[in-house]
């Protein structure tokens, strides 16, 4: 479950990150990125990683939990990755979704 | 820098690709050895340690005794998770004096405790693990330490590589997300599946790596030991393992060679006095599960060891208590708070995962596989980018261009082959065959000396896949002719599932390749754009 979270919030600040690159958002949203959204994007993403170790406090074992944690940075990233490569029209929604998900998951846990 | 990168990941990229893929599959070690032992496949995982009570311990020992009442030792490990039934280990007398006595090893039926002898086998995934890291040729060979310097090296220089690689690549943040497998320029798509396999899972690749350097840091780095602890070298491994019996054990073994030879029946513990070192042992890990109890005769002394299970926490190993067989009474808790012995302990722990669930063992597996794509892609990329060069001079590729492309088919395409050729042959060769787990072996090294021979006959990169894809194919169906039934095991399942999945990944593969055969009946009449993705060098 903690790591369920942790995923869910760094997948959307992954591709907030990745949204916040002209490029990347060009093909996402089809517009071009202004400096306001790029900003706005970039704290988004900070606010959400920050987000994702909300879980990780209350384990007890630290030291597993922040293994984890990180395992699932990358496993984040690679998703964005896959998503920004062969489905970019999805990213954005499929970002607002997860931070959702993982909002959900901190109220119900 | 590009030049180091270059070269060192050339020079040792063969050697480091098996090494990481052996290490990516011993993530399923105790899931694979299970797999390969059918005679143990109606035992169950998973089962609660609290229900270990005194009754099992003394009725194991009766076995013990029963089976072998000259063993000078034993242990058992409980089942859990990973593993299906109580595993019980003991080691014969030697035969003859400087020789290891054989170490024989039952599982105990959960119902009424009766020892079931499993087929004599290195175990599947346990090759996998000693390949990994010592390059095992053979169940007693004698290269053990010349691998173990081997992968030392290479990791040395796995180290070397991805620290250049990231001074190597310029374009670490700019390119963070990008990946563009459709792009023109073959080497465009190369790099860019290089770069995201290398960038993304970069602290799994580095942890890794410098763990894997650590863990045998007393063998690569032996001279500071020495300088600190002069010939006292067991003192410095007391100290790291918080064993105070260890210094105490080298002393005597080399000052009294005599007292090893005392011979005799090791005592009973009984119900009782399990009864007593259980509720000692529960007392001092109250959360804590019992991974393995076991009963040790050294000198003139029989220790009875507890150990806690390894996955509860980072720090690798495990703590154990240790208590005086004769008189129940607690002789130490083996374990260590010591800041860099407990840093050395963590990076171990991380290194061997035995604290992670299923999902974040698949997680590391599939960085696993990653790790060995990069390591792949870095191969290949040498090719296409030399090819690209030679093309652009209108010149033959050179001979070194060829040995590396035969060299990456082999490897590359030929270890999934010679693995898969391995989980059929613990499954497959003769069970009354003599030296058995050497023969498993010996599979192993053939199917990856025919792939290169393979290779450098000219059969490619397709032909090599599939072979290799059909291979992991035929695991899942070699058990359904040998009927086999696998309900109720989640463990099984997924083993198959997971041979289901590589054969999948290589066939997939091995299609994208695309025959050679084609590509150039296709290339004549007009010259095609390079196919997104595909493998480049092949002979």
């Amino acid at each position: 479950m903690t790591l369920l979270h942790a995923l869910l919030c760094s997948l959307a600040a992954f591709s907030a990150l990745c949204l916040a690159m002209e490029r990347h958002h060009e093909e996402a949203l089809g517009e071009a990125l202004v400096v306001a959204r790029q900003r706005a994007l970039r704290g988004l993403a900070l606010g959400a990683l920050a987000f994702s170790t909300l879980m990780l406090w209350q384990r007890p074992d630290f030291g597993i939990a922040a293994a984890e944690w990180v395992a699932q940075l990358s496993l984040a990233g690679l998703a964005v990755v896959a998503l920004a490569t062969w489905a970019p029209r999805w990213l954005a929604p499929v970002a607002a979704a997860a931070g959702a998900a993982g909002l959900l998951l901190a109220l119900i846990a | 820098m590009a030049w180091l990168h270059t070269w060192v990941g050339l020079v040792l990229g063969w050697l480091l690709f098996a090494i990481f893929l052996s290490g990516t599959l011993a993530f399923f070690r105790q899931e694979l050895n299970l797999w390969g032992r059918p005679e143990l496949h109606g035992l169950a995982t998973g089962r609660a340690e609290a229900r270990l009570d005194a009754s099992e311990l003394a009725r194991a020992e009766r076995t013990l005794q029963a089976l072998a009442p000259s063993a000078q030792g034993w242990r058992l490990t409980l089942p859990d998770e990973r593993r299906a039934g109580a595993n019980l280990s003991w080691r014969d007398p030697a035969a003859a004096p400087g020789q290891r006595g054989r170490l024989e090893q039952r599982w105990l039926d959960p119902q009424g405790g009766a020892p079931i002898e499993a087929r004599d086998s290195f175990g599947a995934g346990e090759f996998f693990y000693r390949f990994h890291f010592e390059l095992r040729s053979a169940q007693q060979s004698r290269w053990i330490q010349e691998g173990r310097w081997l992968v030392g090296l290479a990791t040395l220089l796995m180290f070397v590589a991805l620290l250049s690689g990231i001074v190597t690549h310029r374009r670490f943040f700019k390119d963070f997300f990008t990946f563009r497998p459709r792009a023109k320029a073959a080497q465009r798509a190369w790099l860019d599946a290089h770069n995201v396999s290398g960038v993304l899972v970069l602290p799994f690749y580095l942890l890794i790596t410098f763990s894997g350097l650590m863990i045998l840091h007393a063998q690569y780095l032996p001279a500071g030991i020495a300088a600190a602890y002069g010939k006292e070298a067991g003192a410095y491994f007391a100290e790291l393992t918080g064993d105070p019996a260890r210094a105490a054990r080298a002393r005597e073994s080399a000052s009294s060679k005599d007292l090893k030879d005392a011979k005799g029946v090791l005592p009973m513990i009984g119900e009782a006095g399990w009864t007593a070192l259980l509720a000692q042992a529960r007392a001092q890990w109250p959360q804590g599960r019992i991974e393995a109890v076991a009963l040790q005769r050294e000198g003139g002394q029989t220790r009875v060891e507890i150990f806690r299970h390894e996955g509860d926490r980072l720090q690798y190993r495990a703590p154990r208590l240790v208590f005086d067989a004769a008189t129940g009474r607690r002789l130490h808790l083996v374990d260590t708070e010591a800041p860099a012995a407990r840093t050395y302990g963590v990076l171990h722990g991380l290194h061997m995962a035995r604290f992670a669930g299923w999902p974040l063992r698949w997680t590391l597996f599939g960085f696993g596989l990653l790790g060995s794509a990069m390591i792949a892609t870095g191969l290949v990329l040498w090719c296409v980018k030399r090819r690209a060069e030679a093309e652009r001079r209108q010149a033959k590729p050179g001979f070194g261009h060829r040995l590396v492309g035969v060299l990456n088919v082999a490897t590359i395409a030929g270890l999934p082959l010679a693995m898969a050729a391995f989980l059929h042959a613990t499954r497959l060769l003769p069970l009354a065959l003599a030296q058995r787990p050497d023969a498993e072996l010996r599979v192993f090294f053939a199917a990856w000396g025919l792939a290169l021979l393979a290779a450098a006959l000219g059969a490619g990169w397709r032909r090599l896949f599939a072979a290799a894809a059909l291979a992991f194919a035929a695991l899942p169906a070699s058990d359904a002719v040998q009927g086999l039934s696998l309900s109720g095991s989640g463990t099984l399942l997924g083993v198959q599932l997971a041979f289901g999945m590589a054969a999948l990944l290589l066939a997939f593969l091995a299609w994208r390749c695309g025959s050679p055969l084609r590509r150039q009946v296709t290339a004549r009449p007009a010259p095609v754009p390079p196919v997104a993705g595909q493998l480049e060098g092949a002979p």
